[in-house]
């Protein structure tokens, strides 16, 4: 079982035990079913600090927003988040633009369900594989308080976090894209030079 | 690798490098047509200052070796660094940083992602650039072949393993550049594009002339003149021929909202009972607006259509900073595919009766980058990013014509009756008429009472025909009211066929991932729980797309005649004859108290659904209760039917009100609810131009309350 990754369904119509439910609880510690799109929002853009694959329904009931919608206000407050998108109609979306333009993980049809299991385990992948990743790994490792303990000094003086360096990387800003680059660069800075080995 | 790019390069620095993919994304998918692409091109001139832009089609139909067009401005130019910094640099940012047009002209920068020069892609691939600056003496020209590119893209497809170290990028295609000398009094950019990619119809000209028409807005006043002109040796009638946005004339009615940015205060439309006035509110959150609305009935449409030969009444525009933003360059000859981006036409029922359609209005809705600075453009450049401003926005606009709608509907009324008064009255005068011949032949001589005894015979025709008129009138008066019915419930219709088709969808996305699971993990004893429960849910989900086909076929089966139905005895009977066993059975109490008869022209079955679908409703909710209770009441207010229906059930949780009337939301699902019951009900009464809601429970301790009100129109 992957103890950190959260699955995040935002999905009006698909009922707790759900098949796919059952499954991904099988896999991953937490499978959190929200039924409104805008509670979907909140509880997204309130946990940022751990580690969630979203799967995304696109219709909801009237008068609420859309898919495409949700997307976008998840996008403002994080531009790595894997938001996957199922939907049964996906011949009626007519938004397909903004998924691309906010980097949809994926699109999947509804049934069956194998096809956005895989894309799950991708977007698994590729949360295990980024510097976001490897840092919440250590975290782990190290324990939650070190979130809050100083860790880099910048160049100009500034003192960050791990937490606010997670919360840079996150949102991809130049500091984050930055710092990420830079860790990748110093990894490899010191295997080259012998000072650290993979295990 | 380019020189400039040589001289900066040093052993511990990267560059950025990007290939053809980018470009694409640039040229040829954000410009999305070729009406787009000339109209970018003619911004660029406007923000270099132009006030004559010559757009000239050589032998464009059909295309060949000799088939160019060219796009000539007389603005400011650019000399060699600025073709360097600005033109072949991608995402120029000095029209960001630079929001005004160098002076005098000052002109708001329209082109802001400095994207537009891809715009040439879509028209023809090769394209040869001169330009000049006022005072210099030499021409600069520049060649362009976005073929190289092409063939770069074959030799190098992003997706195959290439020689990294061969492999050329977008930027390291040498494009050549000379210097020549030239009139020192002329001034501005000349585009010369070639291999032109498809030919021009005269069709495609007259929309390239009907697009660019639209590109300042006819409220804008421009302090310096900004002319374009359009020639075609295929076509003789585009010969040096001025592009105009003519004065919108004939409207039946035209509105003018302003604001007023000291007091904060933004004008808005609302309907008084007679006339339409303006009020005053807060400026909203797409900040300070002004909207000029005309509206055109049949006879000043076909009076537009006649003076303007092929002039569209087309629907809200968008302008900001006085240039065309929304809908951009967008050409449709059938008003059906035009992409209804405000929303306008997508209303229900639009189009019918009552509803002003985008047909029926222009209107120049005019923002600006300074104050509605949340209103930004999309990326493709044919709308507005949605955010809760623009949002707003587009409900700012619909608001307006709503009201405009509300008005219109009075005043078609108060012709009607007029009509109707006119005639009453002409038929009394003539009565009156009739009687005064009547005498003045009796006591007339014998000579003219056989003339006025033919006048009486004629007036009395005259009288019986008018008669019949006014007769004829109410009749026609009734069949439109019921076809008005019809046509409502044919459109709603839409509706459900598209809810529908989701819920089908949605179940049957259900069923098969339920049954996936049987085929993939059976048999596991860990799932043996779940295996059971989805074997019930596979049933279940079946029963309800049985309901739904069963309310499809509903549609299919009943007719569409409408006729009196007395609203009284028709729930009374309901209650009292078609479920009298069914209440025994579940040993329900019934109470109905209808207040006094009501006659409504309606299709029967529609209504008996929604009288139906409560009680069955009602049913399930009061599953497992003691002292079952459904009562319904009805009551009258001015021209309003009030019905309250409720039961003494599990009742309805406060967050569940709104959602409960949405398809597939049910709450007895362990009862057989499908969730499409209540669905049917809002339905069904919005069809009837009524509303339902649910309200605190009139029966304690628990329970629910349904208010419909149906408006109904007074005979008397």
């Amino acid at each position: 079982m992957n103890t950190t990754i959260s699955i995040i369904i935002i999905d009006d119509l698909l009922p707790d035990d759900d098949p796919v439910i059952a499954l991904l609880k099988r896999d991953y510690h937490e499978v959190k079913l929200i039924k409104s799109p805008q509670e979907g929002i909140e509880y997204i853009t309130s946990h940022l600090s751990y580690r969630h694959i979203v799967i995304l329904d696109y219709k909801f009931a009237q008068n609420e927003p859309d898919g495409a919608f949700v997307l976008e206000k998840i996008r403002e407050k994080s531009k790595i988040i894997p938001v996957i998108l199922w939907t049964a109609n996906g011949n009626m979306i007519t938004e397909l633009e903004s998924f691309i333009n906010n980097k949809a993980f994926a699109m999947v049809p509804k049934a069956p369900y194998e096809e956005l299991l895989s894309k799950i385990k991708e977007a698994e992948n590729f949360i295990n594989n980024s510097v976001e990743g490897a840092l919440e790994e250590w975290i782990k490792l190290e324990g939650q308080e070190s979130l809050e303990r100083p860790f880099l000094i910048a160049a100009d003086g500034k003192e960050y976090t791990l937490a606010q360096l997670l919360s840079e990387i996150r949102m991809q800003s130049n500091f984050g894209k930055k710092i990420e680059k830079d860790l990748l660069m110093l990894t490899i800075d010191l295997l080259i030079r012998k000072k650290e080995n993979l295990k | 690798m380019p020189e400039q790019n040589k001289k900066k390069e040093n052993k511990d620095s990267l560059y950025w490098r990007f290939d053809l993919s980018t470009f694409r994304l640039l040229g040829r998918e954000l410009i999305t047509d070729r009406i787009t692409a000339l109209f970018e091109l003619v911004k660029n001139s406007y923000d270099a200052n132009a006030r004559n832009i010559h757009v000239t089609f050589l032998n464009v139909n059909p295309v060949g070796k000799d088939t160019k067009i060219i796009i000539k401005d007389d603005g400011i130019g650019m000399d060699i660094t600025d073709l360097k910094d600005k033109w072949m640099v991608i995402g120029t940012a000095s029209k960001r940083k630079n929001r005004l047009s160098p002076a005098p002209f000052n002109r708001k920068m329209v082109g802001k992602k400095g994207v537009g020069r891809f715009a040439v892609d879509k028209l023809g691939s090769k394209l040869l650039l001169q330009t000049k600056l006022a005072g210099s003496n030499e021409l600069t020209s520049l060649e362009t072949d976005w073929n190289k590119y092409d063939t770069l893209s074959k030799q190098y497809d992003l997706f195959e393993a290439t020689q990294e170290n061969e492999r050329k990028f977008f930027t390291e295609i040498p494009n050549k550049y000379w210097k020549e000398p030239y009139l020192k009094t002329s001034q501005g950019t000349t585009l010369e594009i070639t291999s032109i990619r498809d030919p021009w119809s005269k069709d495609d000209i007259d929309r390239a002339y009907k697009e660019l028409a639209k590109l300042v807005s006819p409220l804008s006043k421009q302090q310096h003149e900004f002319n374009i002109f359009i020639t075609s040796n295929d076509y003789p009638e585009y010969n040096e021929t001025q592009v105009r946005n003519k004065a919108i004339k004939f409207a039946t009615k035209t509105i003018d909202i302003k604001f007023d940015i000291e007091k904060k205060t933004q004008e808005s439309l609302k309907f008084d009972d007679e006339n339409l006035t303006i009020i005053k509110t807060p400026i909203k959150s797409f900040g300070p607006v002004k909207f000029k609305l005309y509206y055109f009935d049949q006879k000043a449409k076909d009076t537009f259509k006649k003076e303007y030969k092929g002039g569209n009444i087309d629907g809200i525009k968008i302008y900001r900073d006085g240039l065309i933003a929304t809908p951009f360059a967008e050409y449709e000859s059938q008003d059906i595919k035009k992409r209804d981006i405000l929303g306008i036409d997508k209303r229900r029922y639009s189009g019918f009766f009552d509803k002003v359609s985008s047909s029926d209005l222009i209107g120049l809705l005019e923002i600006t980058d300074a104050e509605n600075s949340e209103i930004k453009d999309s990326t493709n450049r044919q709308d507005f990013q949605d955010n809760a401003e623009y949002r707003e926005l587009k409900q700012f606009i619909i608001d307006q014509i709503v009201e405009l709608e509300k008005y219109l509907k009075y005043h078609r009324k108060q012709e009607t009756e007029k009509t109707k008064s006119n005639l009453k009255s002409a038929h009394g005068d003539l009565k009156a008429f009739t009687s005064l011949v009547r005498k003045i032949k009796k006591k007339a001589p014998e000579k003219l009472k056989k003339e006025l005894g033919a006048l009486e015979k004629q007036t009395k025709k005259v009288s019986i025909d008018i008669n019949r008129g006014i007769k004829a009138y109410n009749e026609l008066e009734k069949e439109k009211i019921q076809q008005e019915n019809i046509f409502l419930s044919l459109m709603s219709l839409q509706d459900y066929a598209l809810e529908i088709a989701h819920v089908v969808r949605t179940s049957l996305s259900r069923t098969i991932r339920l049954a996936e699971f049987f085929k993939k993990e059976f048999p596991n004893p860990e799932f043996n729980d779940l295996f059971a429960t989805y074997a019930k849910d596979i049933y279940n989900e079946m029963t309800r797309l049985d309901s739904a086909v069963d309310f499809m076929l509903s549609y299919a089966q009943s007719n569409t005649d409408f006729k009196e139905i007395n609203i009284k005895s028709l729930i009374e009977d309901l209650f009292n004859e078609s479920y009298k066993k069914i209440f025994e059975q579940n040993k329900i109490k019934t109470i109905v108290e209808i207040e006094k008869p009501l006659i409504i022209v309606h299709n029967q079955k529609f209504f008996e659904d929604i009288i139906e679908n409560l009680i069955s409703n009602s049913i399930k909710a009061l599953s497992g209760k003691k002292n079952k209770i459904i009562k319904c009441t009805g009551t009258f207010d001015d021209s309003k039917f009030i019905l309250l229906f409720s039961d003494n059930g599990i009742g309805i949780p406060k967050e569940d009100r709104n959602r409960v009337f949405n398809i597939y939301f049910t709450r007895t699902a362990e009862q057989g609810g499908a969730g499409i019951g209540l669905y049917i009900v809002k339905t069904r009464i919005e069809s009837m131009k009524g509303t339902v809601e649910v309200i605190d429970n009139e029966l304690n301790p628990t329970g629910a309350t349904f208010k419909i009100i149906l408006p109904f129109a007074d005979k008397n």
